[in-house]
């Protein structure tokens, strides 16, 4: 399914934290978003999920419009994300927070009571530890989600994100951020497998390396305006776009991080 | 003697069986709630008014309380349940004086102050009451155990750790709110109804926000999210207050002093021991 | 206008201004220690079971009541934020903990005083008040010293919140707390300072609703129940704002009883707070997502 973002505008007590910008992700591509602390992206990720407000503009995936949906309405659309600090429900464990992205049918408080583990959960278990096994998490199955290392947080929502097989549209923030290199080409390899089961992915990422690498495209916010969008190894040849990660220069502002 | 120690297993027992239901909500999906004494209020008139006005029998008047208590908690859940946190806590404070005011002032529906007497008792002797009493708060116990291992139990974990990542992931915390809301009002209304035929006399005064505040002390003390937890602090609760009385002093100085005592175990458990004794969890952001 | 408005008017601003008091330090503390303090029901009560003494036993004119009921209360805040509150805030502990704390001093404090003065409603001045009448209206002598001196002390807090160097810092932490830090503001003792003087206001709103009305050990939990509902209804975010939802609530609260039987005055009151709730779910304060 395909993601269109049409002149997305959004204030923050005088920040302009977004200001008219569209973009589009198609099935099976991976769009990254690059900018400087503050530009934006995470903005972007919030108002697609349905967490923060639009002032303006319009999203679409598919025929379906996600602005003014609740974000359970949205996800249910098929809409999956991972945070910039990684987000576990911290008093469940690894297991419990992999089986929580797994459907939620099962979870009515009339199969509680009727007793309903049922086939459906078993096998959800299962696919859960198969994930946590790829990613080395498995001996932490039954350790709450509060313990970990920010690293082994990373590694379990990426384990997460690979619970949710009927989402058609991945947003993930810094999904690499406190991995080290080794865990990073895992992060890379799932990302880059996830693609070619045909989602969309939006990829916010502050590693330009990993953007040259994997991204179809990258698109280049700047305090809430969007610079350039193409293709990574021509989108950096740009002098202008080179200048905003370079320091930022003459584009500096307060960073709020 | 024995009548004593079981009148106390007794009222351990309709305790157990109301914190039962604010364990869910506090324990497990993390919903302060200091209304739970209206709900079980709202179980007690039903039940006492069924039986005392219309001669309904007993099975039938704990049935429709169990139930009526229930859907005034759904209603209530539906209305509240959409705002967060602390602001929940507030409105159900506001909800239990509302509540408090019409026990107390719908002259005609449940004489006020006075009360009602003359409610009729559901068994003739105390071993009666006591098997039945354990088997509805056992039956409490289970019904908590078999969540606590299930999706559904899941669930409310997540929904009391972050409501964002709930939703995220496609849940309707507010439904999930709602719902438990209504199964812990089912059980306070089921507490009420037996408190009302056991005592076979109500008044206002059992359905205040400060006997809800007791609650809170049961199931804080007891252990959060531990489905034996609300069992041992009812009984800890219930025997403190007793011990009072044994000690020689008159009600009017026991009643204060209790108080006092459940205050200050709120503030030391607050400060040393936020996840109560049995607790797994404790409270946090 | 009809003697009845005057008299409407003159009881709201009466009933206004004692709950300003309570709100006052009830919305600071929620603005700079981010949790409802049910502990403000508690300095009330001892505030007012302070000037009772104050007054009944110790025979003090009304002038030195007012100053042990403030003592009383302002010394009841200090022991509540160092032995309870800055523990937990120094490790850290989410709203719930210190609003479950709150909740226990609260229910403590009711009943130590309940242990010494019994549950039952006392009253602080037996007897009609000589009175006098006002464009219609009749006005009791306490009523206008109660009226007065709330006035004195709301526009004292402005000129503190203006003028001092400790009341300027109250207003930087309330406005951005991240910044205040940054330039070296400690945010423990801004709440030490919020602690003393909320409380000692709530006190004098002890001492004068038993002066106006009467007291009893749950009159606590209905100030502090009352002061959630003006902070609310006019914005804790702001200071003007629980000044201005207490006095709305004092004319609401006085309309109510003309229109209702008056035992229905907290239902009345509570609904228009449910009712706030359901029109802006997050707060007048609410910020948008
Ligand atoms: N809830 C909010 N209230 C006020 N300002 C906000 C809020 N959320 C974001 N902002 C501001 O909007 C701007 C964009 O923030 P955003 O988090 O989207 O940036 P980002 O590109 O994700 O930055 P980073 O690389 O640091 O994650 C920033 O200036 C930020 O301070
Ligand atoms: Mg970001």
């Amino acid at each position: 399914m395909k993601l269109a973002i049409e002149q997305l505008t959004r204030r923050f007590d005088g920040i302009d934290a977004l200001i008219d910008v569209s973009c589009t992700v198609k099935a099976g591509e991976i769009l990254a978003i690059a900018g400087p602390n503050g530009s934006g992206k995470t903005t972007l990720l919030d108002i697609v999920t349905g967490l923060t407000e639009a002032d303006r503009g319009d999203i679409f995936l598919g025929d379906k419009r996600l602005i003014g949906k609740r974000p359970e309405h949205i996800a249910a659309l098929g809409v999956a994300r991972s945070f910039q600090i990684a987000r576990l429900f911290h008093g469940l464990t690894v297991l419990e927070n992999l089986i929580m992205a797994d459907a939620t049918e099962r979870e009515g408080l009339m199969s509680a009571v009727l007793r309903g583990e049922g086939v459906a959960e078993k096998r959800a278990r299962e696919r859960a530890m198969e994930h946590l096994e790829y990613l080395g998490m498995a001996a932490y199955r039954d350790t709450a989600a509060a313990k970990l290392s920010a690293g082994q947080m990373r590694r379990v929502e990426l384990g997460r994100l690979l619970m949710q097989e009927r989402a058609q549209l991945l947003l993930l923030d810094e999904p690499t951020a406190s991995l080290d290199p080794e865990m990073t080409q895992i992060a890379v390899k799932v990302i880059e497998g996830l693609r070619s089961k045909g989602k969309a992915i939006v990829l916010v990422e502050h590693n330009l390396d990993v953007v040259h690498y994997i991204a179809d495209r990258v698109m280049v916010l700047d305090q809430g305006r969007k610079m350039a969008d193409g293709k990574p190894s021509e989108v950096f040849q740009d002098l202008e776009i080179q200048a905003i990660f370079l320091g930022g220069g003459g584009n500096s502002h307060a960073s709020h991080r | 003697m024995t009548d004593y120690l079981m009148h106390l297993a007794i009222v351990i027992g309709i305790y157990a069986t109301l914190a039962q239901g604010l364990n869910l909500l506090l324990g497990y999906t993390g919903i302060i709630s200091v209304m739970q004494a209206s709900l079980y209020g709202v179980g007690a008139y039903i039940s006492a008014l069924m039986a005392s006005q219309a001669g309904v029998s007993f099975p039938l008047a704990f049935a429709s309380a169990s139930i009526g208590a229930a859907l005034t908690g759904f209603i209530v859940g539906a209305a509240i349940t959409r705002l967060q946190g602390d602001y929940l806590a507030l409105v159900t404070f506001g909800l239990a004086v509302i509540f408090y005011d019409v026990f107390n002032n719908w002259l005609t529906v449940t004489k006020g102050p006075m009360g009602i007497p003359g409610i009729p008792a559901a068994f003739e002797t105390k071993e009666a009451w006591l098997v039945f009493v354990a088997a509805l708060a056992v039956a409490a116990l289970l019904l908590v155990r078999r969540i606590d291992g299930s999706p559904y139990g899941r669930l409310l974990r997540a929904v009391r750790d972050d409501e964002i990542l709930a939703s995220v992931l496609g849940r309707s915390t507010q439904r999930t709110k709602t719902t438990v809301f209504t199964l812990s009002a089912f059980l306070a209304g089921a507490a009420g109804s037996v408190y009302a035929h056991y005592i076979t006399f109500i008044d206002p005064t059992s359905f205040t926000a400060m006997e809800s505040v007791s609650l809170l002390t049961m199931v804080i003390i007891g252990g959060m999210a531990s489905p034996v937890g609300p069992i041992l602090g009812a009984g800890f609760v219930v025997l403190v207050a007793e011990s009072l009385r044994f000690a020689g002093l008159p009600d009017a100085t026991a009643a204060p002093l209790r108080q006092v005592l459940f205050g200050l175990l709120i503030i030391v458990a607050m400060l040393f021991r936020p996840q109560g004794l049995m607790g797994r969890y404790r409270l946090s952001k | 206008m009809t003697s009845f408005t005057v008299q409407l008017l003159m009881n709201s601003m009466i009933t206004g201004s004692v709950y300003a008091l309570v709100a006052i330090g009830f919305a600071l503390t929620y603005n700079i220690g981010g949790f409802f303090n049910m502990a403000h029901g508690a300095v009330f009560l001892l505030g007012a079971y302070g000037g009772y003494v104050a007054l009944h036993v110790l025979q003090f004119g009304l002038p030195l009541a007012v100053l042990v009921s403030a003592a009383a209360a302002g010394l009841a805040g200090i022991v509540a934020h160092s032995a309870v509150f800055r523990r937990l805030a120094l490790s850290e502990a989410p709203s719930t903990v210190f609003f479950i704390s709150s909740l226990g001093i609260l229910i403590a404090v009711e009943g130590t005083v309940a242990t010494g003065f019994g549950y039952e409603t006392i009253v602080f001045m037996p007897g009609p008040s000589p009175s006098s009448t006002f464009f219609g209206a009749r006005v009791t002598d306490i009523q206008v010293y109660i009226l007065a001196l709330s006035f004195a002390l709301l526009l004292a807090l402005v000129v503190f919140f203006h003028m001092t160097n400790i009341g300027k810092q109250i207003r930087a932490v309330a406005d951005d707390r991240e910044l205040a830090k940054a330039v070296g503001i400690s945010v423990n003792g801004v709440m030490f300072w919020v602690f003393v003087l909320g409380s000692m206001l709530a006190g004098v709103a002890g001492l004068f609703v038993g002066m106006e009305h009467t007291i009893r050990p749950g009159s606590g939990m209905v100030a502090v129940l009352w002061a959630m509902v003006a902070s609310i209804m006019g914005g804790v975010g702001s200071f003007i704002g629980p000044v201005v939802g207490a006095f709305l609530l004092g004319f609401i609260e006085n309309l109510a009883v003309t229109v209702f039987p008056s035992e229905w005055k907290a239902t009345v009151v509570f609904s228009i707070l449910i009712l706030f709730f359901f029109l802006r779910p997050v707060g007048l304060f609410g910020v948008r997502r």
